[in-house]
């Protein structure tokens, strides 16, 4: 199955297997665990402690959660309160009296990592771990392997739902290793900028289909990533890499990709940026937050530091008088435990944005947003609380279909992954909240309104994210008819708006090549409808 | 291993998978006690009983074995292997544990026997030893046809019953000593006293070498199985 696999790993490593199915990820997992013999070459020098979680947690055993962690404790030689501090991170602690047969599968997938995680493993073998968990694990984990990376621990670990390519994920695990394995041969993916997702609204219409995407100079999600403080007395894991705008998997020039910056932040301790306002980021002076919630922090984790926005590039002054200044992405908010924290592209994104926009007319949202704009959007609105926008006027919800977008005011965002692109091409994929998701992956980091709901602050009324000219954007509800709009969309002359039945939302996604196969699998196996198109 | 061994004892009795094994064995001392030595020799017939009791652990312990190691999910057997460098032997204990207890309980049955007609101390201590390797030897063909070596039910069990089958038909020929000398020490338990104790040496003998292949063979081909099951 596996051929010519040579591959060293170092401690600190984080490693992410991917492959299509049955290319041999479970297997290589196995056979650096140890489990599994190779039947040529050798596997050296093997650390001693090796914690494994299978992809499917061995549920078919007689035992409750704490009398089978009590079991893996005495084995690990560790006393029989050794798992409560894993069950209180994961938040198990209310199964600890439940039989393992009746657990369900994100919960049993709890136990299978609290007893990988027992003996504070040399070497972290993880299948699919994020397989089934809440959204809240969901954001813990990547802060938790930063965490025990930065110890000192190897952790190589498949995800078919693709969570670590998540920019919250990306943010708190930078300096991630990707290796892909297909057709036997395993092959380390250099490190890439962030993963641009870009998504536009169209309609399912034929005449939609025939649109060109929606062109909006996205910013760039400069994704400042200060890992919070470790909750388990552990350094704080390396910080991500310095931005970079270089396009990748772009022959046409129309959409970048940006690693996430790791400018420090200056947001509000346990705060989280949730909005993209400004390409030219006028408003990214500390003090000057964009729209912040706060960050919804997991069980046992301490509050997150305080984080400083990136610097921006130019003064916010000059940044204000720029005609040509990008608008502001009204980026989902309120669902990213750990997002971007300042989206300040380079300038010369703005220029390949222009460049290359589609969307020639000037926009209203072309206009960086005023600086009290963006003082006013201190917190954005709860996930599911009223949904204020710039502009007194919302827009009806119309009976068959999303607002026609130059009808009147983009309606609102709301909790959804913050994935945004610089591209001219395209923007943001939004997984709808009111999708179902029978998966539940397209949502890991982005419907955590029960956990927002639970722990964060009440925003305060009239927050709003700004966008700049006569577009409202604003943080809250999504409505299935309202849908999801951008800015770039409101942008659309009026034979471009388009409308989408009530709880369909199209998107478009823009991905590497060779990511290709694995998004659109991701996609398929959560149920939804892809279409493929190759673009020159 | 001690916490292994724990471990899959516990699970063991928590899955009630001793229950047939347990039934088994309280028949078998029912149809002991039914038939009490009686007659102008029961000495003699007591001691047959000590043969005859050793013989009937030898699948009893099989049973118990395989159902004990089987009892861990795959999966939890690689966990286990992961914390526990030795598992195998630590199941081998543990199987022996459980083997050991219902054996105990099958043995009770004619000891009380022996005790009350009067058998020698020398030929209990001789019965408890033929007992002892007899039960190492249905534990052993037991781990053979565990899921670790044979990941199909239907083909362990067949295996199982053809194994223990093959080793009682291999003492009546040439190769038997391929087999377990069953026939050999029931028929000197049998003879009385004296035959047991004149015969318990090569009995002994034959049955330690044979316990040492076959468990030497089965923890080489577990640690050698490139993929565990």
């Amino acid at each position: 199955m596996l051929r010519n696999v040579s591959l060293a790993l170092q401690p600190g490593d984080i490693v992410e297997l991917t492959g299509p199915n049955g290319a041999g990820k479970s297997t290589l997992l196995r056979l650096l665990a140890g489990l599994h013999r190779p039947r040529g070459g050798a596997i050296t020098e093997r650390p001693t402690s090796v914690g494994y979680a299978p992809e499917r947690f061995p549920t078919d055993q007689p035992f409750t959660v704490t009398a089978y962690l009590a079991h893996m404790s005495a084995l690990h030689g560790l006393p029989s309160d050794a798992p409560a501090r894993w069950t209180h991170l994961l938040n198990v602690e209310h199964l600890l009296g439940t039989p393992l047969p009746e657990l369900s599968k994100g919960s049993a997938q709890k136990v299978g990592l609290i007893q990988a995680l027992l003996p504070t493993p040399e070497l972290l073998l993880l299948d699919e771990p994020f397989s089934g968990l809440d959204a809240t694990t969901l954001a813990l984990l990547p802060e938790l392997l930063a965490t025990l990376a930065a110890e000192g621990a190897t952790i190589v670990l498949s995800d078919h739902q693709r969570v670590l390519h998540q920019p919250e994920a990306i943010t708190h695990l930078p300096a991630i290793r990707r290796l892909h394995l297909s057709d036997t041969a395993l092959t380390e993916i250099t490190p890439t900028p962030a993963p641009t997702l870009a998504a536009a609204r169209t309609s399912t219409s034929s005449t939609a289909a025939t649109q060109p995407p929606v062109t909006a100079a996205m910013p760039a999600p400069t994704a400042a990533g200060k890992p919070p403080p470790s909750t388990l007395n552990a350094p704080a894991p390396p910080k991500p890499a310095t931005p970079s705008s270089e396009p990748v998997g772009n022959p046409s020039g129309r959409a970048q990709t940006i690693t996430p910056s790791l400018e420090p932040a200056g947001n509000t301790p346990g705060r989280t940026q949730t909005a993209t306002p400004s390409l030219e980021p006028a408003g990214n002076t500390p003090g000057q937050p964009e729209a912040i919630r706060p960050t919804p922090t997991p069980a046992g984790c301490a509050p997150h530091p305080p984080q400083a926005n990136t610097p921006s590039p130019e003064p916010a002054g000059n940044t204000l008088g720029r005609a040509e200044a990008t608008t502001p992405t009204p980026t989902l908010a309120g669902s990213a435990p750990h997002p971007p924290q300042a989206n300040t592209p380079s300038r010369e994104l703005v220029g390949d944005a222009a460049d290359t926009s589609q969307a020639t007319a000037p926009s209203p949202r072309q206009a960086a947003p005023p600086a009290s704009v963006l003082a006013e959007a201190t917190a954005a609105p709860e996930a599911n609380g009223p949904t204020p926008s710039l502009a007194d006027a919302s827009p009806p919800p119309q009976a068959n279909g999303l607002p026609r977008l130059a009808d009147g005011p983009a309606p609102p965002l709301a909790d959804a992954p913050v994935l945004t692109g610089d591209s001219t091409t395209a923007v943001t994929v939004v997984p709808s909240i009111s999708e179902p998701s029978p998966t539940g992956w397209s949502e890991p980091f982005g419907t955590q309104s029960d956990a927002s709901a639970e722990r964060t602050e009440p925003p305060p009324e009239g927050a709003r994210i700004p966008t700049g000219g006569h577009q409202p954007f604003a943080v809250g509800d999504v409505n299935p008819i309202q849908g999801l709009s951008t800015p770039a969309e409101g942008a659309m002359p009026s034979t471009q708006s388009v409308e989408v039945s009530e709880g369909w939302t199209v998107l478009e996604v823009i991905v590497r090549a060779d990511e290709a196969d694995d998004v659109e699998r991701g996609l398929r196996a959560a149920g939804r409808t892809v279409r493929r198109v190759s673009r020159p | 291993m001690i916490a292994l061994i724990r471990f899959q004892l516990a699970g063991y009795l928590r899955s009630m998978r001793f229950l047939p094994s347990l039934i088994v064995t309280l028949l078998l001392v029912m149809l002991v006690f039914s038939q009490w030595p009686t007659g102008p020799d029961p000495v003699k017939l007591a001691t047959g009983t000590y043969g005859d009791a050793a013989a009937f652990m030898v699948p009893l312990s099989a049973w118990t074995t395989r159902s004990l190691l089987d009892t861990q999910p795959t999966v939890q057997r690689w966990l286990s292997l992961l914390a526990v460098r030795r598992s195998a032997l630590a199941g081998l204990f543990a199987a022996f544990i459980a083997s050991s207890a219902l054996s105990l309980l099958l043995f009770a049955a004619p000891f009380l026997q022996a005790l009350t007609v009067g058998v020698p101390a020398q030929t209990t201590v001789a019965a408890v030893l033929l007992a002892a390797l007899a039960s190492a030897a249905g534990s052993f063909i037991g781990a053979w046809t565990s899921r670790a070596i044979i990941p199909g039910s239907g083909t362990s069990l067949l295996v199982l019953l053809s194994a223990l089958t093959a080793t009682l038909l291999l003492g009546l020929g040439r190769l038997s000593f391929l087999g377990i000398p069953y026939l050999d020490w029931i028929k000197a338990a049998h003879d009385g006293p004296s035959k047991l104790q004149a015969a318990l040496p090569s009995v002994l003998l034959h049955l330690v070498l044979w316990c040492g292949v076959v468990a030497t063979g089965y923890l080489v081909t577990l640690h050698r199985r490139g993929t565990p099951t």
